[in-house]
């Protein structure tokens, strides 16, 4: 079934992937998978594990589709499924285990340094980056996963809440204390210069 | 984290109200440390939302995973034709319930007890004491050896009653409460 040359509505898709269309669900796995992967990496801070949860995502989803109810965007709804698998993910006692160190952490992040691969131009130096991934790993998953869907996904604390399943004011508190350990995380020398 | 970091944290976070903004940003104005701290965690949270939209590593390994085929359970089979048998019956017994109270039962199904011939229920309520003061009602002279003839009458009770050896003839009419009435 072929989709046409304009881009079809993620309402649209997910409503004919609920009816059983194979070919609207493969759209939406193309559309979606680097979203859902980036959010479990931010969360994760591990690839293996960011890669279980993209494929545990879409997995659920092949089955569970027909429970998006079109309200709010299918983006966002996605990107709230894919926060609580990475959340729950990091919970499974059997991983607990297995969790890398900060140190751990930091070192993969070097090895798999995305030489050229860097979209972005504002983070400044890979000092910078790598202070903010301690920092993140720092935060606790929830945390984490609240200040992914905050500042990457730009949703509110009350669709926060409401994807999430807590209560607003945790939200907040959350957002707050996140910021807090960030700022403690980062020295003021690394900042200077910063959009100045 | 003390109350002032979380002050600072809320404002930059855009987590204050409109009142609560107007007052930090007073306190604000005349505070060079805590103009210092905010510029500081505003700098922080922009590096981190910067790292926050930018490409993990590991993207490039997302392309090999394969589209899962849809599994929807949809209710189909010998379970569906079960459950619509079942709410045939459902539907069947509410029309027959709904019937049957709107007809009435049929008369075979009531048991209605006959009425003796012989016996006369006579329902009386209860004489109330006389007031003091109140005249006081005639009593109905006792009669030996009498007939009587009980009727019904618009359901009313009238006892006729012929002493045989006085010969008087009483009617005693009861409607409800006892009235009495007596001819001779």
């Amino acid at each position: 079934m072929r989709w046409g040359r304009h881009p079809v509505d993620d309402a649209t898709l997910a409503r004919a992937a609920a009816h059983g269309e194979q070919n609207a669900f493969a759209t939406l796995f193309e559309r979606y998978r680097h979203l859902v992967y980036s959010i479990a990496w931010k969360i994760t801070l591990n690839v293996e594990d960011s890669l279980d949860v993209t494929q545990n995502v879409f997995a659920r989803l092949a089955e569970k589709i027909g429970r998006y109810q079109g309200r709010g965007s299918f983006r966002s709804w996605l990107a709230a499924i894919a926060a609580n698998e990475a959340v729950n993910i990091l919970r499974r006692p059997e991983r607990r285990c297995e969790m890398p160190t900060e140190p751990d952490i930091i070192a993969s992040i070097i090895d798999e340094k995305h030489e050229g691969n860097n979209p972005s131009k504002t983070i400044e130096t890979q000092e910078q980056r790598e202070l903010v991934e301690k920092a993140m790993a720092g935060l606790s998953p929830q945390q984490r996963a609240i200040f992914t869907l905050r500042w990457r996904e730009e949703m509110t604390p009350a669709e926060i809440a409401e994807r999430l399943g807590i209560p607003a004011g945790q939200v907040r508190s959350q957002i707050c204390h996140a910021i807090a350990k960030i700022r403690i995380a980062l020295p003021p020398e690394t900042l200077e210069g910063k959009n100045e | 984290m003390n109350e002032r970091e979380e002050k600072i944290a809320a404002y930059i976070a855009g987590l204050m109200s409109q009142e609560e903004k107007e007052t930090f940003e007073r306190i604000l104005m005349g505070d060079d440390t805590l103009k210092r701290e905010v510029e500081l965690c505003r700098k922080s949270l922009e590096t981190a939302r910067a790292w926050a939209v930018e490409e993990p590593p590991g993207l490039e390994l997302v392309d090999a995973l394969k589209c899962p085929t849809i599994t929807i359970r949809q209710p189909g089979g010998r379970a569906k034709i079960v459950t619509m048998v079942r709410r045939a019956i459902a539907i069947a017994a509410i029309f027959l319930l709904g019937f049957l109270i709107g007809k009435g039962f049929p008369q075979k199904w009531t048991v209605k007890k006959p009425i003796s011939p012989k016996t006369t229920m006579v329902e009386t309520k209860p004489t109330p004491a006389p007031m003091p003061g109140a005249r006081e009602t005639p009593k109905i002279p006792q009669e030996d050896k009498s007939e009587r003839r009980i009727t019904r009458e618009n359901g009313r009770i009238i006892i006729e009653t012929t002493g045989i050896n006085t010969e008087t003839r009483s009617i005693w009419v009861v409607d409800g409460s006892i009235r009495i009435a007596q001819a001779k």
